[in-house]
């Protein structure tokens, strides 16, 4: 039993190792050298008629054997089990080219998520939401808002009235204005929003008898049209993207003065100018002006002393705007397979 | 309105290119609908002599006329026209011209003979110049000239919308072009003159508050006279009928400085003028060739004997001017615009002149327009003489307001000087008078600070503002509570697999019906509905919300869980007419599905209730009941409950025979009312994991009819058992020995292991009590 011998044995041990193709025959080959009557077990045995100082080199070097053995049958066998497990599992063979099965998830009507798209825009430059009713009382939709008797708007053309004396379904958010005012009785500063329905008379691919609106007013004192250019402009860029340009235009409206729309670039065309924008490339978007005097008296407040400005934005257009829809009726047939165009992402996280 | 570039140019003759002239309308605040071009169609049309003309060889009545062109061409084309022989005149369109009815010339052949092109009339070129067939042009250009040479050449016409304060004063090409002057700082010819009117006592004004100034000038004119070509041409140009000179002439007027003149035969009206109020159920016939019977809410233009015009908005046929007239009786007024407002809705005639005098116009004007009117005669040679005049009621003295340049500044957020807003002021036509500024006659719309800050803000552009953002206060903006709670709501739902629809506030009787659910007479009524499906304010979503399913399930067989919150109307409630619904429907159709199929439940919609009334801390409790509304499937129907005890709605399956309507078997709904105020403070109650393992037993038990789910829990509850913690159904079914469920009992505790015999113990109590109702172990 000489040391080269022993040394030789490690790489028999390791091919006959490598040799086994199977549990079974790894067992066996492990017994021809660990069993009871294995090579290295009978060796070990062995040591005791060698000299005293043999059997100490020759035992260690056994002993180095026999965990060089250990290691090698626990890792080859390891090797075979998981083998053994994929070869088992193969046979579990699924059609993952099925189609998945999708979770039942609900959505938000694309016009709720606008409206909270645009409250989000205006709480956080420190607006409070208001509401007012739907069934309204013709003062604070009219008369109030410095809207004549002879408007065309009081016409039976264009409002909803209903059988309830002197009430209307209000033609437009802008009454929350006045309710707004009269609920902070003088208090400044006066900044709020006003989402909700709205109702008129028209029905086409770019009017829809029931329209959502969001309203806003700021009273302050020192409040110009300065500051409702700058607001506006910021809401343009909040939520129409950063690079959208804006334009203002004189317009009228009977409760500002003055009074101005906001125009922004076409969205067909990139202002270009298309059939969209009739060739301009500005599409308008939204009414807005510096509270008229008379209003501001309605609702409690002295124009000597304060000022302010108001504006009002249709969430349809918006919508569409923002989605890529040119018919406004679509939005309310509720077709699912329409709706669930919706669902993708937009890259806007906050819609 | 339509205005014509080259009008404009009448007052401002240095006008930049119709685009820059497009861009400053704009920044004005008129809206450009559209910019044209216009007269591109009388290009073609050329000035011809006549060399020879024969009569047709086998025509009576036509004849062949040769014509020399540019360069000595010679064309021949047949004719019917009665006038046009050798050295005349005239115009002539090649094959190829699109004429101005739209026709195209083409070379025809009429009784044998080729007729290339065609000799032109005035008509056929949309022009009047009296009783002639062919133009004869007494004018000196040379041969070839082109007839839109001849007009001036191109316009360019402008479809402008105005909005209501622009109509006040700028329906005409004066105050346009004032505007455009001022902000291109070109000058600008005012161009007016003033008449002098006598002292003949002529008419009589009944009713001063409706009509402040009334003036009346008689002239006496050649007949048969042609409108000079200058004014055709314009009136063309923004679309006005031709009608005859002593129409066309005030129509002009009115174009060019806004006052409508009313021009009657002198010699149809009896006696002295009376402007009044009509009589209830006088009868008038207008120039539109209709019978209007008027009412005392009517001004009227009177003589003795019956009404003649409807003041300020239309003339009466019974006194209009013809070609014959000699004796113009010119009416020049001014008249309380609500009033004529209100006769043109009344009697729905929209004519300029009623567009005009509805939004006010310019008093002075009484005194400009006829002097403008005599120039017009005096310049077209028919004017004979100036005959008696009268003007009743005074011009007022012109307004002014403060100036406050500080008040404007503040109101735009700008730092323009006082100078360089009296400029823009002054450039507009104001004036800076003793004790303010001086309002200009025809801005009616102008009363303050506000007013004049929007005029200097229009002059210089709003681009000139430059934006700024006032001073936001640290805090956030606040929502509404009520309204927040009622978006948690929506995304709950949403979260649960439901999906948001949006419907209509209105619906119909029939709809309602349809949805087996009897109209209340608590409902409001559209007094203007657009259609007959949509007469009142919903009282219910579900119809809306059925009729949806029924649209998506039309073309196609889809699952479909939707709900929405909104409001539905009552006139129940005093002062305010709505509160918040929410509707939710769920179809209950098994649809096949690999691996498995998707099949709804009626109990995913209760869980859904159960999930939310403790997500949203709604408070709720329900109860099974056997009786409900109508359209309701009585076997299968949950009353919800506020903490009040209040009934707020119910949740179940809609009456197969009703779903079926709506295109399908089964419907689950839960509808309900949500109140304002969430008003529920919930203390969270957060506990430890429990530490010990639980014990499950499943217990199968034969249950009798009529022993609910919810009596076997009761038991459950009766125990106390600090360890029992659910007692879940996992299995069901139904043999001839009745109901069989299968439940399993979930046993823990909080501080130690439980041994069998605990929780045996436990079950015996459970089993020994439900024994009392009839139920038995399985064996
Ligand atoms: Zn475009």
């Amino acid at each position: 039993m000489d040391a080269q011998r022993l040394d030789s044995w490690k790489d028999e041990m390791t091919r006959e190792v490598m040799k086994a193709e199977s549990l079974t025959e790894l067992q066996t080959v492990r017994h021809q050298w660990l069993g009871r009557k294995g090579k290295i077990t009978n060796a070990m045995k062995g040591l005791s008629s060698l000299s005293i100082e043999d059997r100490r080199t020759v035992g260690q070097q056994l002993n180095g054997i026999r965990e060089y053995a250990l290691d090698l049958f626990a890792q080859r066998e390891q090797e075979m089990e998981l083998q053994e497990e994929t070869r088992q599992l193969q046979e579990e063979v699924y059609d993952m080219t099925l189609p998945g099965l999708w979770p039942d998830v609900g959505l938000l009507h694309p016009i709720t998520r606008t409206r909270r798209l645009i409250e989000d825009v205006f709480l956080r430059m420190g607006f409070s939401l208001e509401y007012g009713p739907e069934v309204e009382d013709e003062w604070y939709n009219f008369e109030a808002l410095n809207i004549p008797a002879d408007h065309p708007a009081r016409d039976m053309q264009d409002s909803f009235f209903i059988d309830l004396p002197g009430m209307v379904l209000r033609t437009h958010t802008s009454p929350v204005q006045i309710r707004a005012m009269k609920k902070y009785d003088g208090a400044l500063p006066v900044r709020i929003l006003a989402p909700g329905r709205a109702f008129r008379r028209d029905d086409d691919a770019t009017h829809v008898p029931m329209f959502f609106q969001v309203e806003a007013l700021v009273i302050d004192r020192g409040i110009s049209l300065a500051d409702l250019k700058g607001t506006l402009n910021i809401m343009a860029h909040e939520l129409l993207g950063d690079g959208i340009k804006t334009r203002f235009r004189p317009s009228y409206f009977p409760f500002t003065e003055p009074s101005m729309e906001m125009d922004v670039t076409c969205a067909s065309c990139r202002g270009a100018g298309c059939r969209v924008c009739k060739e301009t490339g500005w599409v308008e978007i939204l009414g807005s002006g510096m509270v008229h005097p008379q209003v501001l008296k309605n609702g409690g407040y002295d124009p000597l002393t304060v000022s302010g400005f108001a504006f009002g934005l249709g969430i349809e257009r918006l919508t569409m705007r923002i989605f890529g829809i040119d018919d406004l009726r679509l939005l309310y047939q509720n077709d699912m397979e329409f709706l669930s165009q919706f669902q993708p992402y937009t890259g806007r996280p906050g819609l | 309105m339509i205005a014509s570039y080259r009008w404009l140019q009448r007052f401002v003759p240095e006008l930049p290119s119709p685009d820059v002239v497009g861009e400053k309308l704009t920044q004005l605040g008129w809206e450009v609908v559209s910019k044209k071009p216009w007269g591109l169609w009388y290009e073609p049309v050329e000035l011809v002599e006549i060399t020879k003309r024969v009569k047709h060889p086998h025509a009576d009545h036509l004849s062949l006329i040769t014509v020399r062109r540019r360069d000595n061409v010679l064309t021949t084309v047949v004719s019917g026209a009665s006038n046009g022989f050798a050295g005349d005149r005239v115009w002539y369109a090649q094959p190829g011209t699109r004429l101005i009815d739209g026709r195209i010339l083409e070379t025809v052949t009429m009784r044998g003979i080729d007729s290339p092109g065609m000799l032109l009339s005035a008509h056929e070129l949309g022009f009047e110049a009296g009783p002639q067939d062919l133009w004869i042009w007494d004018g000196d250009q040379p041969l070839g000239t082109h007839f839109l040479d001849v007009l001036g050449g191109m316009d360019t016409v402008f479809e402008l919308e105005l909005t209501p304060n622009l109509a006040i004063f700028g329906q005409n090409m004066r105050a346009l072009s004032r505007e455009l002057a001022a902000s291109l700082s070109l000058p600008w010819n005012s161009r007016s003159t003033e008449f002098s009117y006598g002292r003949v006592p002529m008419a009589n004004v009944i009713d001063a508050q409706a009509c402040p100034i009334y003036g009346l000038a008689e002239f006496r004119i050649k007949p048969d006279a042609v409108t000079p070509l200058w004014i055709q041409i314009l009136l063309k140009s923004i679309g006005q009928r031709l009608i005859h000179p002593a129409v066309d002439l005030t129509n002009f007027v009115l174009w060019d400085i806004g006052q409508p003149l009313h021009a009657f035969d002198a010699d149809k009206v009896d006696g002295k003028i009376e402007v009044r109020n009509a009589v209830d159920g006088e009868v008038l016939a207008t120039l539109d060739g209709s019978e209007r019977t008027l009412s005392s809410y009517d001004l009227v233009i009177a003589d003795q004997n019956r009404a003649l015009a409807l003041a300020g908005v239309m003339g009466g046929s019974g006194s209009a001017v013809s070609l014959e007239t000699t004796r113009i009786l010119l009416e020049s007024a001014h008249f309380d615009a609500q009033r004529i407002f209100q006769t043109m809705r009344r009697h729905q005639i929209y004519s300029d002149a009623a567009l005009h005098f509805g939004k006010g116009t310019d008093p002075h004007a009484v005194v400009t327009a006829p002097a403008q009117y005599q120039n017009l005669l005096a310049e077209m040679g028919i004017l004979e003489e100036i005959g008696p005049s009268q003007m009743i009621g005074i011009i007022p003295p012109s307004r002014q307001v403060p100036f406050n340049p500080q008040g404007i500044r503040q109101l735009l957020g700008v730092g323009w000087s006082d100078e360089r807003i009296l400029d823009g002021l002054e450039r507009l036509g104001f004036e800076k008078g003793e004790t303010g500024i001086v309002i200009p006659s025809d801005r009616h719309d102008v009363e303050g600070t506000p007013d004049l800050a929007e005029e200097v803000a229009r002059l210089y552009g709003l681009d000139e503002i430059e934006p700024r953002m006032f001073v936001v206060s640290a805090s956030p903006g606040r929502p509404s509570t009520r309204v927040s709670y009622q978006e948690l709501i929506r995304n709950s739902l949403a979260a649960a697999g439901y999906w948001e629809v949006i419907t209509r506030s209105f619906t119909s009787p029939s709809r309602i019906q349809r949805a087996g659910m009897r109209p209340s007479p608590d409902v409001i009524n559209v007094v203007n509905p657009l259609r007959d499906e949509e007469t009142l304010l919903r009282p219910s979503l579900l119809p809306g919300m059925l009729e949806t399913l029924e649209s998506n399930r039309a073309r196609r067989d889809i699952s479909l869980s939707l709900f929405e919150l909104a409001p539905v109307y009552t006139r129940e409630t005093p002062d305010f007419w709505q509160y918040d619904e929410l509707t939710v429907v769920r179809t209950l159709e098994a649809r096949k599905r690999y691996p498995r199929p998707d099949s709804p439940h009626l109990l995913e919609l209760k869980g859904t209730l159960e999930w939310l009334n403790q997500k949203c801390g709604m408070g709720l409790s329900w109860k099974q009941v056997p009786s409900g509304p109508e359209f309701m499937h009585p076997g299968r129907l949950l009353a919800i409950y506020r903490r009040d005890g209040s009934v707020v709605g119910y949740l179940g399956e809609v009456r197969p025979r009703i779903a079926q309507r709506y295109h399908a078997k089964r419907i689950g709904v839960w509808f309900m009312r949500i109140s304002d105020d969430p008003g529920v403070e919930i203390a969270s109650r957060i506990r430890r994991p429990m530490r010990y393992p639980e014990v499950v037993r499943d217990l199968s038990l034969i249950v009798p009819q009529g022993v609910s789910y919810q009596t076997i829990w009761e038991i459950s509850h009766q125990l106390q058992s600090s360890i029992l913690q659910s007692l879940t159904p996992i299995d069901h079914y139904r043999g001839d020995f009745g109901h069989s469920w299968t439940f399993r009992l979930v046993f823990q505790s909080e501080d130690k292991t439980l041994t069998d015999e605990e929780v045996e113990r436990v079950i015996q109590q459970f089993l020994q009590l439900t024994q009392d109702l009839g139920v038995t172990m399985r064996q």
